[in-house]
């Protein structure tokens, strides 16, 4: 939690009623049809005093924090009544009753995720970054947005650990004569060997994908024997079983071009592609969820990417805030 | 307390010996059960040594007491979350449910959220989860909770000052 450091640094301090009132702000811009107005009206009232911008900039980190939190949680509608349920009110109760408050949560739809690392790894990048490392023994690394790799290197062993996110690993070939040391990379579900391969893995949360795309990687998964993913192959690694994957909607590889490349994928899986690529959370109303799109998009600009799905299908976008997009059916 | 220095700071060692028993005995009267509370105790030694600072020495009791009660409600915290979690996913079909290291940071997340929102008043609370985590407006947030629209806005505003207070005051 960056906001946490504001702490320790003894923060300056800001009248309650400032405070308030950038909090009616956020909730006007929220709630307000007419944004572009509403923002302008903002900007002007941060320029008005310093005190206003640092209100306004305060407001905005705790959003962020906030939406991290609902991008962390799997299933909305699933924890909504936990949290619910489960909220102790110790200082207004003074005990450790539970409150238990029953209410049902009528379905506001799949609101679509994205982990981020938040973990002291080697090498990390935030939403929307790329970054490549080159390793001592000259393999490249590519890491995509909100990745987190480890490197583990000693004097008889290569190891790589991929901790949250989606990397590219691009290791030279080594001549068999010289093999005794392969290149290993583990993930949250199984490990890869290769002596030389070009290859993506991508931590899904309840999988992970392997896409090879030059050379050969062997894989063997927690559940699972060891097999060879050979150039042109992807694997599906699962707690029961690995997968070869025959048609996939998004290509594994064209991220590491800056390319979001796409083919007959559902809206709700294109949307929670998206998010990975920009701050906060897209939505997609259930009623959409089924449309189908295809092509290719830039991913350096996911909000004009997001703008432009309402000229190719029949939906408009709706941001409730400066970190909440939902995708519904068009009026 | 005869083991004890004389001087107005105590060391965390001579608070051990001194008070750990006692401590122990505190927790399991909280929590019933004997594991649970050996390890509250512990914790509230290693948060003492965390701190980093003198103990003073007036008022040892108050002091540990505090630590472990801020213990035990963060043990209660997540016993409760994690049960409602459980009983919620025990609904669902297997093929839904969580890998290990999901479960745990859901639960982490969970907690964090719980800690935020701590003290909020059980309205101003569901409020601000449904507008939050529910993505509803305040209208479907009033129509569900049979209050106006108004009333919501009002829980949402003073339950992100809640949390403006929280993160950026100074104590």
């Amino acid at each position: 939690m960056p906001m946490d450091t504001a702490r320790h640094t003894a923060p300056v301090h800001l009248p309650d009623a400032i405070v308030r009132a950038a909090i009616a702000w956020q909730l006007k811009l929220d709630t307000s049809e007419d944004k572009p107005l509403i923002s302008a009206r903002i900007q002007r009232w941060c320029q008005q005093r310093p005190e206003h911008a640092l209100a306004w900039q305060r407001l905005g980190g705790l959003q962020q924090e906030l939406a991290g939190f609902a991008a962390t949680l799997p299933n909305h509608n699933l924890v909504l009544p936990v949290l619910q349920r489960a909220g102790i009110d110790v200082q207004r109760r003074k005990s450790l009753k539970l409150l238990m408050l029953a209410i049902a949560v009528g379905g506001p739809g799949s609101w679509l995720i994205a982990r981020q690392p938040g973990i002291a790894a080697d090498y990390s990048t935030g939403t929307g970054d790329r970054h490549s490392v080159t390793l001592a023994d000259g393999t490249e690394l590519l890491l995509n947005t909100r990745s987190a790799v480890d490197v583990r290197f000693t004097a008889t062993e290569r190891r790589l650990v991929l901790r949250a996110g989606e990397v590219q690993i691009n290791s030279a070939l080594v001549p068999e004569h010289l093999r005794s040391n392969p290149l290993q990379v583990e993930c949250r579900h199984g490990q890869c060997e290769t002596f030389g391969a070009r290859f993506v893995l991508r931590d899904q949360g309840r999988y992970s994908d392997l896409a090879v795309h030059s050379g050969e990687v062997s894989v063997s998964s927690h559940a699972s024997e060891k097999l060879i993913a050979r150039s042109g192959e992807s694997y599906r690694l699962q707690p029961q079983r690995t997968e070869l994957l025959s048609e996939q909607h998004i290509d594994p590889t064209a991220w590491t071009r800056g390319m979001l490349v796409v083919n007959d994928i559902r809206l709700d899986d294109f949307a929670q592609e998206l998010a990975r690529y920009r701050p906060g959370l897209v939505g997609c109303d259930p009623a959409v969820a089924d449309l189908r799109l295809s092509g290719v998009f830039q991913l350096d600009q996911p909000e004009a990417l997001l703008d432009n799905l309402s000229r190719t299908l029949p939906v408009n976008i709706v941001s409730r805030s400066r970190f909440w997009v939902r995708i519904v059916a068009r009026a | 307390m005869p083991s004890i220095k004389s001087d107005s700071s105590i060391s965390v060692a001579a608070l051990y010996s001194e008070h750990h028993r006692w401590l122990f005995a505190w927790l399991y009267r909280k929590l019933g059960c004997c594991e649970q509370a050996a390890d509250l105790a512990q914790d509230t030694f290693v948060r003492v040594l965390l701190r980093d600072q003198p103990v003073e020495n007036h008022a040892p009791k108050a002091f540990l007491s505090t630590i472990a009660r801020g213990l035990v409600i963060d043990h209660w915290r997540r016993s409760a979350l994690e049960k409602a979690y459980l009983e919620a996913l025990a609904q669902l079909p297997e093929q839904f449910h969580p890998c290990p290291a999901e479960h745990h940071q859901t639960l982490q997340t969970l907690e964090q959220i719980a800690t935020l929102l701590d003290g909020l008043k059980a309205k101003v609370r569901t409020a601000f989860l449904l507008y939050q985590l529910g993505g509803m407006t305040h209208a479907q947030i009033a129509a569900q909770l049979g209050v106006s629209p108004r009333t919501i806005e009002r829980h949402v505003a003073d339950a992100l000052f809640h949390c403006y207070q929280l993160r950026y005051s100074a104590n």
